[in-house]
């Protein structure tokens, strides 16, 4: 109780109050613009929060920032079929046909309703879990941390790609290695694989990593495919007129809104499943339960089918936060770029958080409600003025998202060298994308390589255990051990029965590549 | 693209061989340490040879998995969409059919182009937005922020086909501007505006 009431007097300052609503506006602004999603805003603004110096200030920011750019994703998925981000595609499916019929207005106000009301309820359901999570994160010690993290980066692979897991896993340790680079962790006070080039004594900094990772292959992308994140609707933003709904149809949103909300933040606490998947499943399963008359609604403009995925959808993203600001461990690669934000100002997260910065840990959750209603009072009149102002020519788009990923390295360190960097890892990770490697477990992997160094150390020098007998004489390590195992076999097998089934299913099909 | 030279195995051998440089270095590594540190159970190198070791594994297995199952993967995504698009399903299999179509209409929508569209890309203009990139990387700080910011810009803009001159100088000279005068005053960051030769003349 005490910590809300400091993180209320960190959000409930001028500065702040200003920040979230500068954040949430450009948030949606950019999160409008298809191609560029939550994770490209926040790493582009990162500079900006580093330049704001205040750690709970700057987190509320781009939490306004991200919140804005969900938000934004939706409003151009309603609006003209474009959803931004993979996230916002479900809502596509029944807002853009609502639109379509006259009721963008409504559609709208249901998206604004239904991510405020989701966001909101994830948020109560965070506040009500962090503290008796980072309570029991206490009682871990380095050889849990570390089983945690593997516990964390195999479920990112295991969850994000289904069947494929391999490749996420590859991608894990090439995050890994990459932060093996330079300077290391404590344990290794000497940089190495610099082959004695100076500026790369520090390693690869995250700031630069994810600009090179996230903002710059988007850019490249555009460049490559100018079709791309084009709709495909009739062309014509839709008219915005009645923006208002009816008591009939709040009493139809209600439950939906109280499952979704529910089933979304439990999607997103889970690392890996982010809120994608959250708003796919929610869709589903609205449609699943719905009695026959409304379910053949759905995909032509049907209520529950708009509602379900905004909620899921943003109950999922605050749902992603649990293990972040508990554990310190992302789930995602949203708040994996978040975290990379707080390390660079100089915050250390993990389950100390709570206790040596009540301030920005509960500063973060109360900017989590405040951004959301932000979001609804300020930014959803203002929406339909914004979308006129869309069509920004991707002539003068893609040049700027460079300059702006450009100067955020540059800050960094003022060294060319920077820059150098973040166009490799740009074109780098523009091939990986190209051959469908996912890559968002790099930079996972980056941020907890370092960490999991050190974790290691101090298991590894702990007197209690001689070498790595910490693995079984320390049980709950051994338990996170053997449930990373298993996720990681699990779809491998899983994969391996059903080919086998459907090769019995059709034996005679001739197969051709 | 060949049954079996699929982009996956291409970057597989790729990263393979990144991997086991990786791990080369990581056992030469012990040679750096001095004596003292060389029994520590926990060294600069312990991590590095791990991870070396596991990305060669993952590499590995990235390459002799078997590509049967993307093809089946794919029939069955296809096969939910024919289903989904009939329309009519019933049972408690529909949920996972029209999610697997969902999946795969936001896969396509979502999807980066891929080695198989290859061709239509414009790699032309991509190569001469990095060559731009570079040469800005390298001149920032001799050309100064604010005329160097002007000509990326400016040229961002021509390599992409845009032809509107009069709003490509005006985007062009007031961004850069904006920009100093924010990171200057509101990120307290010092990035030297102009060239080298007239700051120098400057005084600054």
């Amino acid at each position: 109780m005490e910590g809300i009431l400091t993180g209320l007097s960190a959000a409930f300052t001028f500065q702040a109050i200003a920040l979230v609503v500068l954040g949430c506006l450009i948030g949606s602004f950019i999160g409008m613009v298809p191609g560029l999603g939550p994770m490209q805003v926040i790493a582009i603004m990162i500079p900006v929060a580093v330049g704001i110096g205040d750690p709970s200030i700057a987190m509320i920011m781009l939490a306004g920032v991200y919140y804005g750019a969900v938000f934004g994703g939706s409003t151009s998925s309603i609006l003209i079929n474009a959803p931004g981000v993979a996230s916002t595609v479900a809502t596509s499916f029944d807002g853009y046909p609502m639109a379509r019929k006259g009721f963008a207005g409504k559609a709208l106000t249901i998206a604004a309703l239904s991510s405020f009301a989701g966001g909101t309820l994830g948020a109560i359901l965070l506040t009500l879990a962090a503290k008796p999570l980072a309570d029991v994160a206490l009682l871990f010690q380095s050889p849990e941390y570390l089983a945690v993290m593997i516990v964390g980066m195999t479920a990112v692979a295991a969850f994000g790609e289904r069947g494929r897991a391999y490749k996420a896993v590859l991608m894990v340790i090439f995050g890994m290695i990459l932060a093996s680079i330079g300077e290391g962790s404590q344990f290794a006070n000497r940089p190495r694989f610099t082959f004695g080039y100076v500026p790369l004594q520090d390693g690869i900094s995250s700031i630069t990593l994810i600009m090179g990772l996230f903002a710059v292959p988007e850019a490249f992308f555009l460049i490559l495919d100018p079709k791309r994140g084009q709709y495909k609707g009739d062309g014509q933003s839709k008219e915005i007129n009645n923006m208002r709904i009816n008591g009939k149809e709040a009493k139809e949103m209600a439950p939906v809104i109280g499952r979704q909300s529910i089933l979304g933040f439990l999607i997103g606490v889970m690392p890996g499943a982010g809120a994608t998947i959250a708003s796919l499943m929610g869709y589903a399963m609205e449609r699943n339960i719905a009695p026959k008359e409304k379910r053949d609604e759905f995909g032509k403009g049907s209520l529950r089918g708009l509602t379900a995925p905004e909620t899921a959808n943003n109950a999922a993203s605050t749902g992603s936060f649990v293990p972040m600001l508990t554990l310190g461990i992302p789930g995602s690669g949203t708040t994996a770029i978040l975290l990379v934000a707080l390390i660079s100002l100089g915050v250390q997260p993990g389950p100390a958080l709570i206790n040596d910065n009540p301030d920005i840990f509960w500063g973060i959750i109360i900017s989590m409600y405040f951004g959301n209603v932000v979001l609804l009072i300020l930014n959803y009149p203002l929406i339909p003025y914004i979308a006129k102002l869309l069509a920004v020519p991707r002539t003068f788009l893609i040049p700027f998202v460079l300059f702006f990923s450009m100067v955020g390295a540059y800050l960094v360190s003022q060294n060319p060298t920077e820059l150098y960097t973040m166009i490799v890892l740009g074109v780098v990770t523009t091939l990986l994308r190209l051959a469908k490697f996912p890559i968002a477990p790099i930079v996972i992997g980056f941020i907890l390589g370092i960490r999991m160094e050190d974790n290691l150390g101090r298991a590894l020098t702990d007197p209690d255990y001689t070498g790595f007998s910490f693995i079984w004489q320390r049980p709950m390590t051994l338990v996170f051990l053997l449930i990373a195992a298993a996720m990681l076999l699990y779809p491998m097998i899983e994969g391996r029965l059903a080919r086998r089934e459907r090769k019995k299913a059709r034996d005679s099909q001739v197969t051709q590549d | 693209m060949s049954r079996f030279l699929t982009a996956d195995r291409i970057v597989g051998v790729i990263l393979l061989i990144l991997c086991c440089l990786f791990t080369y270095f990581a056992f030469d590594l012990a040679k750096t340490i001095p004596p003292f540190f060389k029994n520590q159970p926990m060294r600069v190198d312990t991590l590095p040879r791990i991870l070396g070791v596991a990305g060669i594994i993952a590499s590995v297995v990235t390459i002799i998995a078997p590509t049967t199952g993307a093809k089946a993967r794919a029939d069955a995504v296809k096969n939910a969409d024919a289903d989904a698009s009939k329309g009519e399903g019933e049972g408690a299999s529909e949920g996972e059919e029209l999610t697997q179509a969902q999946l795969k209409e936001n896969q396509d929508r979502m999807a980066d182009l891929s080695f198989a569209n290859f061709g239509q890309a414009k790699w032309g203009q991509l190569v001469a937005m990095i060559a731009l990139m570079i040469v800005y990387s390298t001149y920032l700080r001799a050309g100064g922020f604010i005329p160097s910011t002007f000509f990326l810009l400016l040229l961002g803009s021509i390599i992409l086909g845009e032809r509107r001159w009069i709003a490509m100088v005006m985007v062009s000279l007031v961004a850069p501007l904006a920009i100093w005068l924010l990171v200057t005053y509101v990120l307290d960051r010092t990035i030297p505006p102009l060239p080298k030769a007239i700051m120098n003349m400057l005084g600054g």
